[in-house]
């Protein structure tokens, strides 16, 4: 520190870090929003920020001993302007305060505060700063006074600055904070006291979640492997001579088991990656994904299906690719399980609308139907509406845990006999975030 | 038919069924099957050495010991490239996930994703194949 600095220097200095950190600025944000988005960093500090400054319109000034009363973190010491911060939680804490404290002008402490400033701006990954309006065209008669507070999270290296500075302009008076000031630190403290205290368990839960991942990724491995390889012996043996029909029969009924124990350790791990994976939108073709999906499924049944992809190509969309697909495949899969036997050419057919917002896409069949009573509930866990064919309930579950995830909508028509159209909608908002890849 | 295989996998019931499959195929000159990635790059550079060609096609599994699908992907590169340049990989595994997809694929040499097991469809469409092939189409 450079205790001879002039105070105009000082000011002028103080001007240049202004511009360069984030200010308050009236944003009618809520808390509940915040609360979503804990885990962004740089996000949630800012909405907490303006949190505080939503809080301040609302706690009257009275509010602010309540605060004091209540907070987790001790404002132990407010006196004039000098507010001294105490944690009260025990010293394994993960999070220190600093008061950085007060000082006239050119006094040392408010230097010091400045130059604290210049040397946050270069470490810290963001920063915040409370003030009032030193702009240009007014004067800063002289005496000022700073508060900051500073907040280091050792989970994540990831340090706050807040700094308040009032200055003495017309009245000459030797100024303070106002209960409004302090009550935004107070709100501050304690927000940001849960929110350290939420990231240390949202630490915990991703590491928990990404074990839980590659278990569940390890476990489905190891389970289909040797289910994987006992189908290749039975097509091994079925293509061996002289084979009996009665053994050929049994040999159709250890297959059939095999692919459904298949089936349902991947439903089971489609559920679980649902569950637990962060949506990752990107750029792809809704077309492609399409003809894929269906020919894959094209040799699933003797009887042939007709497929029909209304989308033209590329069908360029940005949603999470690997859910989508998930949501897709079992949508249409029902639709050629369920397909009618009736001698009529069943068909299957899928088409997608855009508007301004949203993604909207069809999925129509002329086959079964499904029953009336059971509509509602086909998208219910384990709920089974057929009884003829085999399955777990959970691939329409699934369905509607991925729409959720992607927060779209999904509903059905159906009629027995006649068919079945399933719609989902699905929001665009996603794309800002998505990242883009080239289908190159 | 002269196509040339080579594959690597650490489960012997899926070596034999492999090897079962492309021999009676009648599509393969020969099969050298190795059960660890190393031995299979250790083949690849004795091949190299003796001038000899690579071969045609290489079945990979994903999941292996010590050194992974995609490792030996990544240990291919030292090859000169000329090498490789006929030589067509399959990845064959029982992986599901889509990330593996799509990430198999950024490998030049390979021309498909299956999930195993190894059919007799599943390799003439290897052999056959003028495009890649991603899982499930066949």
């Amino acid at each position: 520190m450079d205790p001879t600095l002039d105070y105009d220097t000082l000011l002028e200095r103080y001007r240049d870090l202004q511009k360069r950190v984030t200010k308050f600025s009236s944003v009618e944000q809520d808390l509940i929003n915040t609360r979503d988005r804990l885990d962004h960093e740089l996000i949630s500090y800012k909405r907490l920020h303006h949190f505080g400054e939503r809080a301040l319109r609302e706690i009257s000034a009275t509010g602010f001993n309540a605060l004091v009363t209540e907070a987790i973190v001790d404002i132990f010491e407010v006196e004039g302007a000098l507010v001294h911060f105490r944690n009260k939680a025990d010293n394994s804490s993960s999070f220190e305060l600093e008061g950085l404290g007060s000082g006239l002008g050119t006094d040392p402490a408010f230097q010091s505060a400045i130059l604290h400033l210049e040397e946050r701006l270069e470490k810290d990954k963001v920063l915040l700063l409370e003030t009032n309006d030193l702009s240009a065209d007014r004067k800063l008669s002289g005496f000022s006074r700073a508060m900051a507070a500073r907040f280091e999270d050792t989970v994540s290296g990831c340090s706050l600055f807040i700094m308040g500075i009032v200055s003495r302009e017309f009245d000459g008076l030797y100024p303070s904070f106002s209960p409004k000031s302090q009550t935004i630190f107070g709100i501050f403290l304690k927000q940001l006291q849960s929110f350290f205290a939420n990231r240390i368990r949202t630490e915990d839960l991703r590491k928990t979640n990404s074990e839980l991942d590659s278990f569940v990724y390890s476990v489905s491995h190891d389970l289909r492997a040797p289910l994987l390889s006992l189908q290749g012996i039975i097509e091994l043996i079925k293509e061996s001579d002289n084979l009996s029909t009665e053994v050929k029969e049994y040999l159709e009924m250890a297959d059939t088991s095999v692919h459904r124990l298949d089936n349902n350790i991947r439903e089971i791990l489609e559920y679980s990656r649902n569950a637990r994976l962060k949506v990752t939108p990107e750029q792809f073709s809704i077309s492609e994904m399409v003809e894929e999906i269906f020919s894959s499924l094209k040799y699933s049944t003797v009887q042939e299906v007709k497929f029909i992809n209304e989308v033209e190509p590329p069908g360029s969309m940005s949603t999470d690719r690997a859910r989508l697909k998930v949501l897709l495949n079992n949508i249409i899969s029902n639709s050629v399980k369920y397909r009618r036997k009736d001698g009529v050419q069943p068909f299957v057919k899928f088409s997608m609308e855009q508007t301004e917002g949203r993604y909207e896409m069809k999925i129509e069949d002329n086959g079964e139907g499904i029953p009336e009573g059971s509509r509602e509930k086909v998208f219910d866990m384990f709920y089974r509406a057929s009884t003829t064919t085999a399955g777990t309930g959970l691939g329409l579950y699934i369905c509607r845990e991925i729409i959720t995830k992607l927060h779209g909508t999904i509903s059905l028509e159906s009629e027995v006999g006649k068919g079945t159209v399933v719609t989902m909608v699905l929001p665009k908002n996603h794309q800002s975030m998505a990242k883009i890849k080239s289908n190159a | 038919m002269t196509n040339s295989f080579m594959v690597l996998e650490d489960d012997d019931i899926f070596m034999e069924l492999n090897n079962k499959i492309i021999t009676k195929s009648g599509l393969a000159s020969s099969v050298d099957c190795f059960d660890y990635a190393q031995a299979g790059l250790d083949h690849l550079a004795k091949l190299a050495a003796e001038g000899k060609l690579f071969p045609d096609f290489i079945l990979l599994d994903l999941r292996m010991p010590i050194i992974n699908g995609f490792e030996f992907l990544e240990k291919l590169k030292a090859f000169p490239n000329d090498k490789l340049a006929n030589t067509k990989i399959h990845l064959l595994t029982s992986s599901l996930d889509e990330n593996d997809i799509e990430r198999a694929f950024t490998y030049e040499h390979v021309r498909g994703f299956h999930s195993k097991p190894l059919s007799l469809k599943k390799l003439q469409a290897m052999v056959a194949a003028t495009d890649v092939i991603r899982p499930g189409k066949i």
